[in-house]
């Protein structure tokens, strides 16, 4: 049970970093990225390719991919800075398709759909392979801290304000002399930067990456996570993923206990539980289990 | 109010008791029955042969348990689904060793997700029986504990290149759906035609999942192509075929046997009428198969019917037992070992796996002969001696008309 226990963990890890950075881009900076997992298998890929093709140490591919991912974030979203909310959601999603179909295609770069197989997890030569799943959960969990405590000092810093301005109104932000297409370009690009970590993690953690695990799904998740969690609080996405990938998960044992019911049923209803149970859980909690921290509490002064 | 507050927090601790409750449960008793996993795709692309499979492995199981099980113990099926997708079959998959303890995993049925659950199989020790045909799967040093059952892409398409000269089919253009198993059949087909004479017009490569697939079979009719190898699985073959009908082809169509011919998916998808003359190809049993007619007798289908998934599942299973038997042991590492004695051996061929059940324990030579075929392994985990049925769709029915070597 406990190695069970820890492979799942290692995906609510990198479940919950990928709906930080939506929480990040979206929840606090109203930039709504459908594309999610384009910049995520962008992450993913950059790392498993840079260890299998060249040789690279795990830890400097992760580092590559993040910067890369970063880079290409930004870039992405200057070209569709200027359009508003919806047609920024279009072209994310369009971009993510576009590298879908390059990786599927561009099969002398990228082995195509055959994937990429034999990824290489850090410290593999430190740790034998008994321990290898400790030893990346550990990795995972220490990213995780870092990103989790990176965004609650953005969230809490004066950035972290005018990210939520820019969001409620972006002509009020703009009329006060502030730049918001540097204000969406940052966001984009530290969101983007945290998509890279969770493709690292996630090629690391399969060992194996092919363009049928990068799907829309992945966006989906992102988002249930951040909906759930209440958009805006940081804490309440890390709750929400836990809950997300235990009913996601915990639905593979409730199929052992269904009598008289064949495998191929049992499919199909644990896919409807799972949908069921996440609209009982928003009709439960409407507004998310957190609640984003007010900027100006009423009653406080306002020398902050 | 507060009423309410108590009971919602009681019923969250009573949620979280009762699951921790459930996770603290022996996971495993030593003298219970021996698990057997198996990995199916029930939803996703592979969702059309899910049932097949499960079918399959449980009468696979129930042949074994009649017997009265392996090792003085009797055979337990869990079973699990992939949806097709890699990251959720590895997710089941460790379910299935870590939880469930199981020997082995069979019914693994996509490629993709076969690459994706191997090393952790390895890690492990747990026997890996996969229908995945990409050459990539028995590649690497696997331990003794992978093994497929089914063609590889290349024998596989070498076959459709001779199916194709024999028609005497001159120009041919190829529908390839990206996958790596229809991949991995593309290349030596063409060179099989090539080499042959033929001439390939257009190969156009598509994606799964597509709302129309109308361009693509536009493309690939422009110069007329005697023939059209559409390489791809049954809801894609559907449309694809469909599609050429409205654009009033008629040429020959050849697909795999498992898209075409499987369990009569593809004539209740696409009707009678558009379904006749298709061309498909299938590993078959050479001679009439002991192994075959029993699983379909056990499935209650009629003589004839062409289910390869299943029969490779059937085989998976009763293989797999037959490995605990003679190895004395549920280890993974010592069960796979025994897997290529069990069917490259000298003896009579057995077909039936309660006679082959009681040769083993009377210790007379024998070798499995199986249900999908009467295959050899190779040392790397590839299945050989292998005899490709040439069907052809009559009146919504598949008839042999030959077979290739």
């Amino acid at each position: 049970m406990i190695p069970y226990l820890i492979a799942t963990l290692s995906v609510v890890v990198i479940f919950t970093l990928a709906g930080l950075a939506l929480n990040l881009q979206w929840g606090m900076g109203g930039l709504v990225n459908f594309g999610l997992f384009g910049f995520y298998m962008l992450g993913a890929y950059i790392c498993g390719l840079l260890v299998v093709r060249w040789g690279l140490n795990p830890l400097v591919a992760m580092t590559l991919a993040i910067l890369t991912t970063a880079a290409i974030s930004a870039l992405v979203s200057l070209i569709s800075i200027r359009l508003s909310e919806d047609y920024l959601a279009i072209v994310t999603l369009g971009f993510a398709e576009c590298i879908r179909l390059f990786i599927s295609y561009e099969d002398w770069l990228t082995f195509g759909t055959l994937g990429v197989s034999g990824i290489t997890r850090p410290f593999a030569g430190l740790v034998s392979a008994q321990w290898s799943d400790l030893a990346f959960i550990i990795l995972a969990i220490s990213a995780l801290c870092v990103v989790y405590v990176v965004l609650s000092l953005v969230s809490a810093s004066p950035f972290g304000r005018l990210m939520r301005a820019t969001r409620d109104d972006p002509d009020i932000v703009g009329s006060l002399g502030r730049s918001v297409l540097t204000i969406r370009l940052r966001s984009f690009a530290l969101g983007g930067a945290i998509l890279g970590l969770a493709g690292s993690l996630h090629a690391f953690y399969y060992g194996y990456i092919d363009p049928t695990q990068f799907t829309p799904i992945i966006t989906a998740y992102a988002f249930m996570a951040v909906v759930v969690g209440g958009r805006g609080s940081n804490p309440g996405v890390l709750l929400a993923a836990f809950v997300l990938v235990f009913v996601l998960e915990g639905s593979r044992f409730l199929v052992d206990y269904v009598p008289g019911l064949d495998g191929a049923t049992l499919a199909s209803l644990r896919l409807i539980a799972v949908g069921t149970a996440l609209v009982v859980l928003l009709i439960i909690k409407p507004a998310g289990f957190g609640r984003e921290r007010p900027t100006v509490r009423a009653g406080s002064d306002l020398k902050n | 109010m507060n009423m309410l507050k108590v009971s919602r927090r009681a019923l969250i601790g009573a949620t979280l008791l009762a699951s921790l409750a459930g996770i603290s449960l022996p996971a495993v008793a030593q003298e219970g029955p021996i698990k057997i996993g198996l990995l199916a795709p029930f939803s996703g692309s592979g969702g059309p042969y899910g049932k097949e499979e499960e079918e399959a492995a449980r009468a696979a199981v129930a042949v074994i348990n009649d017997a009265g099980g392996v090792l003085g113990r009797k055979l337990e099926l869990v079973v699990a689904d992939d949806e097709t997708q890699p990251t959720a079959g590895v997710a089941a998959a460790r379910k299935l060793i870590d939880v469930d303890k199981v020997v082995s995993i069979a019914g693994v049925w996509s490629s993709a997700v076969a690459l994706a659950v191997k090393p952790i199989a390895i890690e492990k020790g747990v026997v890996l029986t996969t229908n995945g045909s990409a050459d990539e799967i028995t590649q690497g040093d696997n331990k003794n504990l992978v093994w497929r059952f089914q063609t590889n892409g290349k024998d596989w398409g070498d076959a459709f290149g001779k199916a194709f000269l024999k028609d005497g089919v001159k120009t041919a253009s190829v529908l390839v759906l990206q996958t790596p198993f229809t991949l991995s059949t593309i290349g030596p087909f063409k060179d099989t035609f090539t080499a042959g004479g033929g001439k390939i017009l257009r190969e156009i490569p598509f994606n799964p999942g597509q709302p129309s697939y109308r361009v693509e079979v536009d493309k690939i009719l422009e110069g007329d192509p005697e023939a059209i190898f559409v390489a791809a699985y049954v809801n894609e073959l559907s449309a694809v075929v469909k599609e050429a009908y409205r654009n009033g082809y008629e040429g020959k169509i050849y697909a795999y046997g498992n898209a075409a011919g499987s369990n009569g998916q593809f004539v209740a998808n696409v009707g009678k009428e558009l379904a006749e003359g298709v061309h498909h190809t299938q590993h078959v049993p050479v001679e009439n198969s002991e192994a075959y007619a029993l699983y379909l007798n056990r499935i209650n289908k009629p003589e004839g019917t062409v289910m390869s998934f299943g029969a490779q599942v059937f085989d998976q299973i009763v293989l797999t037992a037959l490995a605990i038997e003679k190895a004395g042991s549920t280890e993974g590492a010592k069960v796979g070992a025994v897997f290529p004695e069990l069917v490259n051996g000298e003896g009579t061929s057995i077909g039936d796996p309660v006679k082959a059940l009681e040769a083993l324990r009377a210790g007379t030579p024998f070798r499995y002969s199986g249900a999908a075929s009467d295959f050899r392994f190779e040392a790397n985990g590839d299945q050989s001696n292998l005899a490709y049925g040439h069907f052809i769709i009559k009146d919504g029915e598949s008839q042999l008309i030959d077979v290739i070597r």
